[in-house]
């Protein structure tokens, strides 16, 4: 969200100039402020200070002519211009916010949408356009409709639209110039100039989709025929429409993809302006910047991207990525540290790139991995999306992906200051650097990184080879607000607008006010006349409270998309839940214990902006692009202690629509902590390795911090990368190569230097730590006493056989003793939730058992709410997500023990499905498939996969795939969506085919015809697959002969 | 003295009874009067500077090639005469077309785009006077205007003029602004705008009056302010060493500055004498006494003139 303060630029103070006085020129700013203010204060209720209304009216008169002046201006700052252009876009729209007449209003929002595109703030003008009151223009008489109707669908970029509306007035008017049909001068130049209008707008549009070059010249010619025509029609509005259209279809022009032919290849761009489902025309002026600083001819290979949230980074990462994919060789690595995250990403590309052949793979999971999976159906990607974690797995495994990478993206890198993942985060790129930044491209994002620590980054990657832009445009105006009361104003409720204005009174005295009421009383306010409100809270009993109060006082409403989300919901929360009722009235509460389908479908609704408010904790307010303008933080706490400044300044980034409005706001309710919007140095950026460093050995305050470094350690041991003979260079290596060693003095660098040394050491030093078992180690991610532990228990382990299932059901007792020692002793970062849990086996036999947690829950005894959070904390905190890693790690010890005489421990290969079981709750092959493709229905999948086919070994996945595929019903679009847009090549062996190598034809029932003979038929279990993808009609099928007879199915 | 209105004008200027300004014009039938008037119409009336546009909008649907329409137009225009009552000389036209290329369909093409414009812009002219014809007071109307502009530019000197190019049609869906004028001073913040509502009758004073009154009466300022954003338009064309002043001008008045007149202009039998009650009434304009300007404009036979203009320009 951009910073405001109104500027007065250069340009418009050079306009204002030619017929304004010197003092009216200064005041210029402060009569934006007023009208700015005027429109705040109406549109939150309050009454209007004197003086203001006046101001308002005095700028709304002055703005015409000065639009006008500088319409005409011979300035040749463009950069200045457009600014300028900008300003007076967002008076027009304050203008047509407080305008009563709708026909002025709808004037001034033309007048906006117009001068926004002039001033490149094309959301902005997609936005005004669409507020434009359509319904009102056939009243006008003033108004032809097809122009104005063609117009506005233009400024709202429908270009489909625009194009059959350019067309068919084309048609129109060409129909209408015939003698007996023109029954006046006046109306032959205005069909002339209509059609000439439509005629450029009609090219102006292929150029936007096609591309065409002969288009990009001729609109311009059309346009300045219309002006003319018009001129001669006596149609003064006309004149001045089109006149302004000119200017700004040469401004949409300018930033259109098709323009930037120079930068970016031509295929790319096809891609996105020819896609069917949600085509892209043109670039914000942020991307321009990036992509211009990013991927010119002599950029450097590294880049540090800084742009603030909803810029439109991920454009612009996905550019990038297909650029440099299709110019060189290798793989292209999204790295973003929330899931939600990852799925949006992945939506993104996949929506674009598979038609430039760039195969998308979402790499689920974390060190849960099921590589004969992941390898199956990411065959042939080149982009992969996937945590830190992953990437941190991949690179433990040597995975061949990795070392056939070009580029790498990481994504939110400002989290390199999160305990634990932080560092992991930091090393990971450090040795990304050092191995692969020799050739592959290293791109660094971020939204709230401040400019003088950007510079750490460009040093962190190498000045040689890396540079950084920071960017500062963004498509929404952020508008910051703190709330406060003073005793010497008898506790008024006041608001402060940073840099803008006061508004006093806003709460009425209250000396008992607490910051829940009066957090409520705000969100009621900026709800009702500013749209969705999303309130950060400190805790999940918090967000569930202010939730409570605030649908209490909430208006109801009534929306059929709410009912059917509360009905659903009710089945996944205790009975005394309001959560549901919440819901139908457009409230909610988000966070981490609630079950993963309550979340997820809480989070589709504040996407789709269907939601008025939500009250979430940190596991909501960042990473999902939600559709709020109003961000209230009702509490700078997470937890216990104070939000780092970047946290906060990520999540007043959620605040403003971009395409939807034009504004975001973001009130806080601390004002002891308006330091934080106020001075940059408030913001921490810093490494994690300040932490290790001041860490001593046994103490727990940075454990994790600890641990990270000592489990990167093990994995370099494994990789040789140090030894016993190298410790003192390699750790010395090791630090150079990070963040912190950019940000520390001499003294902090040799006090972390002396502190790794010694850690180096002591792994290197470990007594009999080699082969398999130092390779489990090194591959878990665990830190060096997880491993330790779980070793020990691994070695109790008889040789015996490990049979997952007996008789059809799983054979629980040893699956029991497996996971009882995965419990560590000391959890890693789930202790207070275990705490609040009892009967933990039995909860976590029913949990891979596929009963759903409401059941689960009233089994327990856990009938209120509080009880039902417990478990689900316990459930997606630990048994998800420490226990599937810990267990993870177990089994592959178990296997490494054994790996000398293999033939003493037979062991099912579900056993290592197991860790993904207990990630998703599942407990069959095809209910993890179902969730792993993108199924957030938990209990669905495991209703749906109680038939399904299981696995006696790895190389079977095919079947489960074909029985997935199979599935019907529209909660699985996604799953068939991702699962087919994954597999690039599906190979099933025909044990009986003996037929040439050649096309054939494949019918339903699964005979397989060659030259109108039937040759063989496919297995049974095959069969959905084949329906599917015939139904489809998304794939050849042909038959080859590699050696072994193979029926090959190639998704288009 | 030059070849200009104000050699066959009388003027008389005064205050009328501290309300409003009042120009009493007398138009003498001095000899050279009637063919000045029919140049300046046939100058500033009927605009064939716009035929070439028109033209390349026709060629354009036609699918002319470009680089056919820009050596077709030097072409055509010297085989045009009294266009559009007259049609051009085909013939010519398609022989030096065929000296000029030898792409034979485009010369059809041209000619068929030439043909469409001469057909479809004598039918609109013709439109428009056949509307005049039922309606005297518009008839007058229309020669009135062309006095009021020669009134500004040669009397007044005014130094920017936005006007009417065409002429104007009853039953025309949108009517603008008559005249925009700018008289700059000799100090530039005191140059003035002027706003003109022009009518003619031949016995109606009071009606046209009232006409003009509701006219600059009416609420809202868009129709000014789109007339002023047309003629800020037209002078960056025509005015370009001037047009920065005028265009500040205009933006002065739009933010509510005393630099502007609204200009009733009437143009009347000379037999026509209007009482003062009737032109007293003026004073309803909602404007300072010193921002309204009442200027009748009279002449001796006045339908004659009217006829005269009529017949030579419309009818020929």
């Amino acid at each position: 969200m951009q910073k405001v303060g109104t500027y007065i630029s250069t340009s418009v103070k050079a306009a204002a100039n030619s017929f304004l006085g010197k003092n009216e020129i200064e005041n210029l700013k402060k009569l934006v402020d007023s009208l700015e203010k005027l429109y705040i204060f109406r549109a939150l209720n309050v009454n209007p200070e004197v003086g203001d209304e006046d101001a308002a009216k005095k700028l709304v008169q002055i703005v015409i002519p000065l639009e006008s002046q500088l319409y005409h201006s011979t300035a040749e700052n463009e950069e200045d211009l457009i600014r300028g252009f900008s300003l007076i876009a967002s008076i027009f729209e304050y203008a047509a916010k407080i305008e009563p007449d709708q026909s002025k209003r709808n004037e001034f929002w033309l007048r906006s949408s117009l001068a926004y595109l002039h001033g490149k703030k094309s959301a902005n003008s997609i936005v005004t356009a669409g507020k434009y009151e359509q319904t009102a223009i056939s009243d006008d008489k003033d108004l032809n409709t097809d122009v104005t109707r063609l117009i506005l669908s233009f400024l709202s970029r429908d270009v489909k639209q625009s194009l059959e509306q350019a067309i068919s007035l084309i048609v129109k008017t060409n129909e209408e110039l015939k003698p007996d049909e023109i029954d006046s001068i006046e109306r032959q130049f205005n069909l002339q100039g209509q059609l000439e209008l439509a005629s450029s707008l009609r090219d102006a549009l292929l150029f936007l989709k096609y591309g065409e070059q002969s288009c990009f010249k001729s609109w311009k010619r059309h346009m300045e025929l219309s002006i003319n025509h018009f001129q001669r029609s006596q149609d003064d509005y006309l004149v001045w429409l089109t006149s302004r259209l000119e200017k700004s279809i040469k401004s949409l022009l300018d930033n259109s993809l098709w323009n930037l032919t120079s930068l970016i290849p031509e295929q790319i761009i096809k891609a996105f302006t020819q896609n069917e489902e949600k085509p892209i025309y043109d670039l914000w002026d942020s991307q321009v910047v990036a992509l211009k600083n990013i991927i010119s001819k002599g950029s450097k290979r590294h880049h540090s991207l800084i742009m603030p949230t909803s810029s439109g980074k991920t454009l612009v990462a996905t550019i990038i990525a297909a650029k440099q994919l299709l110019e060189k060789p290798g793989n292209c690595f999204y790295i973003t540290p929330y899931r939600a995250l990852v799925s949006e990403v992945s939506q993104f590309m996949n929506r674009y790139l598979p038609d430039l052949g760039l195969k998308i793979k979402h790499l689920p999971g974390e060190y849960d991995a099921i590589p004969e999976l992941e390898n199956f159906i990411a065959k042939d990607a080149r982009i992969f999306i996937l945590t830190p974690e992953k990437l941190d797995l991949l690179w433990r495994q040597t995975d061949q992906r990795i070392k056939d990478s070009c580029i790498f993206i990481f994504d939110e890198v400002q989290n390199v200051i999160e305990e634990g993942r932080g560092l992991r985060l930091e090393l990971l790129i450090s040795r990304i650097k050092k191995t692969y930044g020799y050739f592959s491209r290293i791109i660094l994002l971020s939204a709230v990184i401040p400019e003088n620590n950007a510079v750490k980054l460009v040093e962190w990657l190498g000045t040689k080879n890396s540079e950084k832009s920071f960017i500062e445009w963004a498509p929404t105006r952020g508008f910051r607000g703190i709330f406060y009361r003073l005793r010497k104003e008898d506790y008024k409720g006041n608001l402060v607008y940073v840099d803008k204005f006061h508004i006093n009174s806003i709460l009425p005295p209250d000396q008992n006010a607490t910051r829940r009421q009066e957090t409520m009383e705000l969100v009621l306010k900026y709800q009702k006349h500013l749209g969705p409100v999303l309130v950060y809270c400190n805790s999940k009993d918090e967000a569930q409270r202010m939730a409570e109060l605030i649908f209490q006082n909430l208006s109801q409403k009534s929306n059929k998309e709410l009912d059917e989300a509360s009905e659903y919901v009710k089945s996944y929360t205790s009975s005394d839940s309001i959560l549901p009722l919440m819901l139908k009235s457009g409230v909610a509460y988000h966070h981490a214990s609630l079950s993963n389908t309550v979340k997820s479908t809480i989070e589709k609704l504040g996407r789709d902006g269907k939601l008025d408010v939500l009250c979430c904790t940190s596991t909501l307010a960042e990473g999902v692009n939600l559709n709020v303008g109003t961000v209230i933080i009702s509490s700078v706490y997470q937890g216990g202690t104070s939000m780092e400044g970047m946290r906060l300044q990520n999540l007043a980034g959620r605040a403003g629509r971009a395409l939807k409005d034009t504004e975001g706001h973001v009130i806080l309710m601390d004002s002891g902590f308006n330091q934080i919007f106020t001075e940059e140095e408030f913001i921490r950026f810093q490494s994690r390795f300040y932490q290790y460093m001041l860490s001593i050995v046994n103490d727990t305050t940075y454990l994790e911090d600890v641990e990270v470094i000592e489990s990167d350690l093990l994995a370099r041991f494994y990789k040789n990368e140090i030894s016993q003979d190298n410790v003192d260079e390699s750790s010395k290596e090791l630090l150079t190569s990070t963040l912190f060693y950019n940000q520390a003095n001499v003294d902090e660098y040799r006090m972390t230097l002396s502190r790794l040394t010694n850690d180096m050491k002591r792994i290197v030093n470990i007594p009999n730590l080699k082969g398999i078992q130092l390779k489990v180690f090194a591959e878990t991610g665990l830190g060096l006493k997880q491993c330790q532990q779980l070793d020990d228990k691994a070695k109790h382990i008889e040789p015996t056989s490990l049979k997952f299932r007996q008789h059809g059901s799983l054979n629980w007792s040893q699956i029991q003793d497996i996971i009882s020692f995965c419990m560590l002793e000391k959890p890693r970062f789930s202790g207070r939730i275990l705490q609040n849990i009892e009967n933990k086996m039995e909860i976590i036999k029913n949990w891979i058992l596929g009963k759903p947690i409401i059941e689960i829950s009233k089994q327990q005894g856990f009938l209120d709410t509080k009880s039902l959070n417990n478990l689900t904390n316990f459930l997606y905190g630990y048994v998800a997500d420490e226990l599937s890693w810990v267990n993870s790690a177990f089994i592959k010890l178990i296997d490494a023990n054994f790996s000398d005489n293999p033939s003493k421990l037979q062991i099912d290969y579900e056993y290592y499905l197991l860790p993904s079981y207990l990630k998703y709750g599942v407990n069959n092959p095809g209910g993890l498939l179902l969730c792993m493709a993108g199924l957030e229905d938990r209990d669905l999948a495991n209703q749906l996969s109680q038939n399904s086919p299981l696995l006696k070994d790895k190389n079977n996945w095919i079947n489960i795939i074909s029985w997935v595929l199979g599935q019907e019903g529209k909660e699985l679009e996604k799953v068939h969506q991702n699962l087919i847009s994954n597999i690039s090549v599906f190979s099933i062996p025909l044990d009986k085919f003996i037929g040439e190598t050649g096309k054939c034809e494949v019918n339903d029932l699964g005979q397989i015809y060659q030259n109108d003979k039937m040759v063989s038929t496919i297995r049974s279990e095959h069969l959905p697959l084949i329906k599917i993808l015939k139904r489809r009609k998304c794939a050849t099928i042909s038959i080859t002969k590699n050696g072994n007879s193979l029926l090959q199915i190639i998704p288009a | 003295m030059a070849n200009n209105f104000e050699k066959y004008c009388e003027v008389e200027n005064k205050v009328f009874e501290d309300l409003f300004s009042l120009s009493d014009v007398k138009i003498n039938q001095a000899s050279g009067l009637d063919s000045f008037i029919l140049e300046e119409f046939t100058k500033k009336r009927l605009d064939f500077h716009s035929l070439e546009l028109s033209f390349e909008t026709y060629a354009g649907i036609n699918d002319v090639e470009q680089e056919v329409i820009q050596f077709s137009w030097p072409i055509i225009q010297n085989h045009l005469s009294n266009f559009p009552i007259d049609s051009p000389d085909y013939s010519s036209i398609e022989q030096k077309l065929n000296q000029a290329t030898k792409k034979t369909e485009q010369v059809t093409k041209v000619l068929e785009s030439l043909k469409r414009l001469h057909e479809i812009s004598k039918h609109a002219l013709e439109s428009n006077v056949r509307g005049l014809e039922d309606d005297i007071d518009k008839k007058i109307g229309y020669v009135g205007e062309l006095f009021s502009y020669l009134y500004a530019r040669d009397i007044q000197k005014a130094d920017c003029l936005y006007h009417k190019l065409i002429l104007d049609n009853p039953k025309s869906f949108r009517q603008g602004l008559d005249l925009l004028t700018v008289i700059f001073d000799s100090d530039s913040d005191k140059d003035q705008v002027h706003f003109w509502e022009i009518k003619g009758t031949q016995k109606n004073f009071d009606t046209q009056r009232n006409n003009i009154i509701t006219w600059f009466n009416q609420p809202g300022d868009k129709h000014l302010t789109m007339a002023i954003e047309a003629a800020k338009m037209q002078w960056k064309n025509e005015y370009p060493k001037v047009y920065e002043r005028a265009i500040k001008a205009l933006s002065r008045f739009q933010i509510q500055e005393n630099n502007f007149r609204y200009v009733g202009s009437i143009t009347i039998d000379q037999n026509l004498k209007p009482t003062d009650d009737a032109i007293r009434k003026f004073k309803k304009i909602n404007a300072n006494k010193n921002n309204k300007h009442l200027i009748i404009l009279k002449t001796e036979k006045l339908l004659e003139r009217i006829e005269m203009v009529y017949d030579t320009i419309c009818k020929k």
